[in-house]
């Protein structure tokens, strides 16, 4: 056996190797990130949307948990809009946003971040704890292990779009702090 | 309609209306409700599908989120729906999302993705869409319904068609049942007016027409023909009645002629009768007679034959008729008088009287008969001789019998001639033995003379053994029968048979299984025994061989009829047959003749088989010979059997010779055996007193009585025989001790009783010493 060949052979074996711990991460199911992702794009298809040309523009804000993961839906239609993510740190930015994710990172400046949405037909997301009912539209939340997300109809109604009824009928409805829950 | 066949005309019309009606309205009902059934199913079906359209949309968003629990919650609305069963919501993966089942939970069903419609089966439908959300196919939702709903609708509506189909016939069947009479009354009426017609044969009714429909030119129609057939009718009527009357006049014509001729066939009838009853008894004695008869015509042609000349000749009646009569008895091809025969018929042509003849007849086979023949004329009108009877009569049966007859009776007359010659000789050897005796007591035994007297008394001995034996055959000799075995005969001889046929003969003796029994005389068959081996060793002088067999025999009327001897019974017979010489047939017939012989002179007497003749006569049995010269000769002796098989053992009887001085009465006619015997007697110390017959007897023995002790009686004398003396002497002493003497005796009733009532016998010539000897037992008491 000459040396040429058992170096052939150390090599496919350790290209074997790789594949198969590849294929074993996939199995393992998405991410919560990526599921939040997706339910990101989901959203879109919900929601009457004003006319405002075919690129939908989602920001995320502050400290980005996503990472790769919104890759998926960059590009993606829905709704006849073609997806388009984008990370900001300005709250000025927001303008030209129509959907923007608010991380828990942006806690404590949450209020300010809410007022200079307000009248920019922007769909607010998040996943804190109380973030509802302080006034974001949408916020996730886990149950059972399993993504899920809760709607402050109060906040969708200030916002000027209009959240299908389909949607409502799957979330958990939240209002304002200091109204009566449903 | 085989149902309707025989029903009334109202029945049959009611039974077509409802019948019609029936099927005209199940028809609807049926048409109404397979329509009914596709609308409701129709309804069933878009009410399902719109349901699962509005349940698919309803659930997009829990789809898209992949919001189970929310998904089961909507499907859990088809509870209002309590037709569906189960529902399912499918992912576009084809895994199973959310599911509602109407019967709570069971196992998950995971059928898959389906192609979108729907499928009706029997029981249920199922429903399959596809959830789409913003143009793209998101999952899939099955319904499946059950169609209980589907069933319970249809129920109700044939419940209320059945119950508007009956509620229809009744009213079919009250409407029919009253608008039938307009039909059938018209027909009725119609079948009225026909069946008084065929009833009463009264063509004048006519029906009644009323409309113009076709019931109405039925009954014109039906009228018109009333009136047409009563036309015709009187029309017939007179035709009958002029018929009728020419039938009469016409039949008594006949009737009158027909008496004529019955009268004139029965006289007819009656004379025909007359002549076959004639003509069948004519015929009924020809058939019945055993004579052949036939007639034939002058060139011999035979006419008629009946039926025994038919048998005689073995051919039928049709085989017969037509031929000659030379061909058929003699197989002659000319007539019998060209060929050198006499002819009874022939002569009777000649003559034209009757004639007789005997010749022999040749039979098909070639066996000769002896027949007689007989014919006689038959004339025509003119008195010319036509044709002849000719009666033919088998008489070979009565010659062979006739030379039987003669044969036997020849016989008899050389048995009494032998007899007569050997009584009278019997009586003149017994004085010259009892003289001879006498003397030889007187002579001393050293006297020179004794050799001659010696002489003299063994040539009458031979002399006495000669007479014996022409008795014998004449039967006179007394034989004493007892029961013999023959099988015990025959095998007591074995010894004896040997001796005389020597070693160059074989003997083979065969005895019966059956014990045989006859009544016999044991010496005289032991003679028969070894006459016929003497005959069969000179018949072999090279050698052969003699077979004695016995068996038990059955003789019949049939054996009788064809030997022409015998009587039906049981016998013993003996058959003694040899390999020897035989003889023809000239011998054979003369061989039981005494002194006939064949052997050389000096070799034979000629008296043996005259004597087994005689023996066996006696023994009332059948002797019978069978013989072909150079062949052999069989002798076949038959014995009747008697039932006593008792052989009842005689003690030898030894007398012993002694005088005595008792006073004995001699009884005999002749003086010679008289003077002998008184002389005997007185020389040995008795005294004797003389009778010449019976009679005298019995008036001495009553002068007599106390002195005479003992009778010696001759059996056949003058006036009054032996017997009868001594019945009447017993009359008088009932003790009286008598012996009879006889040599001869033709009254053979008398000296039957003589051995059967076992009375003491002496047969004669008596030797001296026999006499004595007899004498001095019966004075003892020895005897008798």
């Amino acid at each position: 056996m000459t040396k040429e060949m058992t170096r052939l052979l150390i090599g496919l074996l350790c290209g074997l190797l790789l594949s198969a711990s590849i294929a074993g991460a996939e199995e393992a199911g998405p991410t919560e990130y990526q599921v939040k992702a997706a339910f990101l794009y989901h959203f879109v298809k919900f929601i009457d949307w004003p006319d405002s040309g075919s690129i939908l523009k989602v920001c995320v804000l502050g400290e980005d948990p996503f990472g790769k993961d919104t890759d998926a839906i960059e590009g993606k239609t829905a709704a006849g809009k073609v997806l388009s993510v984008a990370r900001i740190r300005s709250v000025h930015e927001l303008k030209k946003c129509q959907m923007v994710f608010i991380p828990s990172s942006e806690n404590d400046r949450l209020e300010s971040i809410l007022t200079a949405a307000q009248g920019l037909n922007l769909l607010t997301v998040g996943d804190t704890a109380g973030y509802a009912w302080r006034g974001v539209i949408i916020n996730f939340y886990k149950e059972q292990g399993k993504v899920r997300f809760e709607i402050n109809r109060d906040a969708a109604g200030r916002s000027g779009l209009k959240i299908s009824a389909k949607l409502f009928s799957i979330s958990r409805i939240v209002h304002d702090a200091g109204k009566r829950s449903d | 309609m085989p149902v309707l066949k025989d029903s009334s005309l109202r029945q049959k019309l009611i039974r077509i209306s409802l019948v019609t009606a029936g099927f005209a309205l199940l028809m609807s009902a049926l048409a109404l409700s397979v329509n009914e059934v596709i609308i409701f199913k129709r309804a069933l079906l878009n009410a399902l599908i719109t349901q699962t359209e509005i349940i698919g949309n309803n659930c997009t968003a829990a789809l898209t989120f992949n919001d189970a629990k929310t998904a089961g919650e909507v499907l859990s609305a088809l509870k209002a729906n309590r037709g569906v069963r189960r529902a399912s919501i499918y992912t576009r993966d084809g895994l199973l999302f959310a599911e509602f089942r109407a019967d709570g939970n069971g196992p998950a069903l995971t059928e898959g993705l389906k192609k979108e419609g729907y499928r009706f089966g029997l029981t249920s439908v199922e429903i399959y869409h596809d959830i789409v959300f913003e143009k793209e196919i998101i999952g899939q939702i099955h319904i499946h319904s059950d169609l209980n709903e589907l069933y319970a609708n249809l129920l109700r509506h044939v419940t209320v068609f059945l119950i508007a189909i009956l509620f229809s016939l009744c009213a079919v069947y009250v409407m029919s049942a009253r608008l039938h009479k307009t039909i059938t009354g018209l027909i009725s009426d119609l079948v009225h007016t026909m069946s008084t017609v065929t009833e009463k044969k009264d063509y004048s009714v006519r029906a009644a027409v009323q409309g113009k429909d076709e019931l109405g030119v039925l009954a014109e129609g039906f009228n018109e023909m009333l009136i047409q057939v009563q036309s015709r009718d009187a029309e017939l009527e007179a035709y009958r009645k002029n018929l009728e009357e020419l039938v009469d006049r016409r039949t008594t014509q006949l009737q009158t002629a027909n008496e004529q001729l019955r009268r004139e066939l029965a006289e007819r009838n009656k004379i025909e009768e007359a002549l076959r009853k004639s003509e069948e008894f004519n015929r009924h004695i020809l058939e019945t007679v055993d004579e052949g008869f036939i007639v034939v015509d002058r060139t011999y042609r035979i006419l008629s034959a009946n039926t025994a000349f038919c048998r005689s000749v073995k051919l039928t009646e049709e085989q017969i008729l037509g031929r000659y009569c030379y061909e058929l008895s003699h197989h002659f091809s000319k007539p019998c008088h060209e060929s050198g025969e006499d002819c009874a018929v022939r002569q009777t042509f000649e003559r034209g009287e009757p004639f007789a003849l005997s010749h022999t007849h040749v039979g098909k086979d070639g066996e000769k008969s002896h027949v007689e023949i007989k014919s006689y004329p038959i004339r025509d009108p003119l008195g010319n001789v036509v044709s002849a009877i000719e009666t033919i009569t088998d008489v070979t049966e009565k010659k062979k019998l006739e030379e039987q007859l003669r044969h036997a009776q020849k016989l008899e007359a050389l048995g009494t001639l032998a007899g007569g010659v050997a009584h009278d000789f019997n009586n003149i050897l017994n004085v010259i033995v009892g003289y001879g005796g006498m003397m030889e007591m007187h002579l001393a035994k050293d006297d020179p003379h004794m050799p001659y007297l010696r002489e003299i008394l063994a040539a009458s001995e031979r002399a006495t053994h000669l007479t014996q034996a022409l008795l014998i055959f004449s039967r006179k000799q007394i034989a004493e029968l007892k029961p013999i075995h023959i099988n015990e005969l025959v095998s007591g001889m074995k010894k004896m048979v040997f001796r005389i046929i020597g070693e160059d003969i074989e003997t083979n003796i065969r005895l019966s299984p059956e014990k045989m029994t006859i009544m016999g005389d044991y010496g005289q068959l032991e003679q028969v025994l070894m006459n016929f081996a003497t005959n069969a060793r000179d018949a072999m002088p090279d050698g052969g061989a003699l077979s004695i067999d016995t068996q038990l025999f059955e003789m019949d009327t049939e054996f009788i009829h064809m030997h022409g001897f015998g009587k039906p019974g049981k016998y013993a017979l003996i058959a003694v047959s040899d390999t020897g010489k035989g003889m023809d047939e000239h011998t054979r017939e003369r061989i039981f003749e005494p002194f006939f012989t064949t052997k050389g002179l000096g070799k034979g007497t000629g008296l043996g088989l005259s004597i087994v003749y005689g023996i066996i006569k006696q023994h009332n049995g059948f002797i019978n010979c069978y013989s072909e010269p150079e062949r052999g000769t069989i002798f076949k002796i038959y014995l009747p059997l008697i039932n006593d098989e008792v052989i009842e053992s005689e003690e030898a009887k030894i007398g012993s010779e002694q005088g005595g001085t008792e006073t004995i009465m001699i009884v005999d006619d002749d003086e010679h055996i008289r003077k002998l015997t008184r002389e005997l007697l007185e020389n040995h110390g008795y005294t004797v007193i003389e009778a010449r017959d019976g009679s005298e007897a019995v008036h001495i023995y009553r002068e007599n009585r106390d002195k005479i002790q003992l009778i010696l009686l001759d059996v056949i004398m003058p006036r009054k025989s032996g017997k009868e003396a001594f019945e009447e002497i017993r009359a008088m002493q009932p003790d009286i001790k008598a012996l009879f003497m006889s040599g001869y005796t033709e009254d053979v009733i008398q000296r039957k009783k003589i051995i059967e009532e076992k009375l003491p016998f002496l047969q004669k010539p008596v030797k001296p010493r026999e006499l004595l000897a007899n004498i001095r037992d019966m004075l003892d008491g020895k005897l008798g």
